[in-house]
């Protein structure tokens, strides 16, 4: 049995229907459901429905042989796993915004509000640049409006909420998709079906 | 009486101890080392640890020491082989990391050996071969990883694409990033000859003999040649001595080639998520401590087994015997110790304890044992 790890939402939901393309069909309805284990025997995998964040963390420590997860989360926790494939959904980058009026001060340390400390301050020291880091886990885009912070590092997909509430794109970290990943030591054992999943998900994929 | 020593063990420790015997016959012999380190040492080679956070304090004559992250370093700066005489170590040693989840330091057990001289190919396949040996006596479902980082360094040389370049290429590796090769590649304006030829060789992954056949068609150098000669003369070694199964030629597999630049390997057993033993060749690291040697070694990273063997230990202690106030204490001790000579473990108590589990139960009464349920 293959234990296939998903972020659970939108991004889980299309990966389900990509597996089911190549014949993983975990056989039911699978939106608005609330368990967080789908079987399939008869395809010989488990599907684990859990907090995007955490697939990684499956998938390193081997409750999972694969896994799909956004480049996001591998950036910023840097897990020891393989990254097979590129899947090119669940697009968007890693921005850096402020508001519409900024203008940054280089004379002051500058201070980012984000969820992804890691990749903030990897940017910022490639730019020499000193900044503190204020770790928020949601609405990131309150801190500038309420001068928490100078600028926010969050992941940016068509730009609505930032217009929303008044900011905007200032730089481009780095851009994101989902990745199919696997466990080091799975790969090794399941190498037969790891490789074959990801030979049929590459051939489904668009170009 | 005759006590079985090894019963008190646990799985971990027996393996352990059997592999020191298995060294040992191989003409291995234990090192032990000092505690601490003095903190130079690591800063002078940084890339050499997996993670570079080192628990440090302040001698009485003001010294950084640290607390060891890693015991090759050690060796390899103090070993005392020359051309005409190797040395041959293993040893048990307790180091200190980060570990990365729980974010805070962590003493873990590493069993490892190293062999330091003027070596060859019977050397490699020796400790290659005990490496196997080590994973079999772990597990019987086992795989190891087998590379050498020569052929990259030969390649990537050849190909002329430069240093920081070079690194990021061999992170790619470490990840199977294929997809992120290509387009760091393009990104580079690398010649789309040597691109493709990056390529093929990242993806050069499987049984030893076809991946080898594989790998030469892209050998455009003789370093290269040499690297790919080495791991055949070696593998053909290992196959002769029953040695080979289960070893995966991987390109992939990838270290620091400031240090390592010959064969490499790391082995995984069913059902550890991780490496539990990694190794290889670290001649450079010899040169950059001013020695003119080969070295090969490798570790085995003992916490690891822990994982594997954490449910199986099915009872704790084999027998338990219930008593009641009033009992002949006597014939109890007599009965325990019955049990005892036998071979088992007895435990002796008014009330079945709860955090441990048993084997068998027995309730003693004055007309002796009886072997009961739950209670008495």
């Amino acid at each position: 049995m293959l234990n296939i790890a998903l972020p659970k939402g939108r991004l889980g939901d299309q990966v389900l229907s990509l597996f089911s393309k190549i014949g993983y069909d975990c056989g039911g309805i699978y939106e608005n459901d609330r368990r967080l284990v789908l079987e399939s025997p008869e395809n010989g995998v488990r599907y684990l429905l859990v907090k995007p964040s955490d697939v990684a963390i499956y998938v390193e420590y081997g409750a999972a042989d694969i896994g799909v997860v956004g480049k996001d989360i591998l950036l910023d926790g840097n897990p020891d796993v393989y990254e097979l494939l590129d899947l090119g959904i669940g697009k968007c980058c890693i921005c850096v915004a402020g508001p519409e009026d900024y203008v940054e001060d280089r004379e002051t340390v500058l201070r980012v509000a984000t969820k992804f400390t890691t990749v903030a301050k990897k940017y910022y020291s490639s730019l020499n640049r000193e900044i503190q880091i204020i770790k928020l886990n949601g609405s990131i885009e309150l801190a500038p409006i309420l001068g928490l912070t100078d600028v926010i590092v969050d992941i940016v997909e068509s730009g609505r909420t930032l217009k929303e509430n008044h900011l905007k794109v200032l730089e481009t970290i780095v851009p994101i998709s989902a990745r199919l990943i696997a466990n080091r030591a799975s790969y090794l054992f399941k190498n037969d079906t790891i490789v074959s999943i990801t030979r049929k998900l590459q051939e489904v994929l668009p170009q | 009486m005759e006590m079985d020593v090894m019963k008190a063990l646990r799985r971990e420790e027996r393996i352990t101890l059997s592999l020191r015997a298995l060294y040992e016959q191989y003409g291995f012999r234990k090192y032990r080392m000092g505690r601490f380190e003095e903190y130079e040492l690591y800063t002078e080679n940084k890339n050499f640890l997996k993670n570079p956070n080192i628990i440090t304090f302040h001698d009485l004559d003001g010294t950084v020491l640290a607390l060891k992250p890693d015991v090759t370093l050690s060796i390899a700066k103090n070993t005392r082989a020359t051309a005409q005489s190797s040395e041959k170590v293993y040893y048990l040693e307790n180091v200190y990391w980060l570990e990365k989840q729980s974010g805070g330091y962590q003493e873990t057990t590493q069993l490892g050996l190293e062999y330091l001289g003027d070596l060859d190919a019977a050397a490699y396949f020796e400790v290659l071969c005990l490496a196997q040996k080590t994973l079999a006596a772990i597990s019987g479902s086992h795989r190891m990883q087998l590379s050498h980082i020569g052929f990259w360094i030969a390649l990537l040389e050849g190909l002329g694409l430069g240093e920081s370049l070079g690194q990021e290429i061999l992170n790619c590796l470490h990840g199977k990033r294929l997809h992120e090769l290509k387009a760091l590649l393009e990104k580079a304006h690398a010649a789309p000859a040597a691109a493709e030829w990056v390529l093929r060789a990242a993806g050069l992954c499987g049984s030893f003999r076809e991946t080898l056949a594989e790998a030469r068609k892209i050998a455009l150098s003789s370093g290269m040649t040499a690297a790919l000669d080495e791991l055949e003369t070696v593998y053909d070694l290992l196959e002769s001595a029953g040695c080979g199964n289960d070893l995966i030629l991987d390109f992939s597999l990838v270290n620091d080639s400031d240090y390592y630049d010959g064969l490499i390997f790391q082995g995984f057993v069913e059902g550890v998520p991780r490496a539990v033993l990694s190794g290889g060749y670290y001649g450079k690291l010899l040169r950059k401590f001013g020695r003119d040697l080969d070295a090969i070694g490798f570790a085995v990273y003992v916490n690891e087994l822990d994982l594997l063997f954490r449910n199986q230990h099915s009872t704790d202690v084999d027998a338990l015997i219930l008593y009641e106030a009033g009992a002949d204490l006597n014939a109890l001790a007599r009965a325990a110790e019955g049990l005892r000579e036998t071979g088992l473990k007895v435990r002796v108590e008014k009330n079945a304890p709860e955090d441990a589990r048993f084997g068998k139960i027995y309730c003693f009464t004055n007309d002796g044992l009886k072997e009961a349920g739950k209670e008495c």
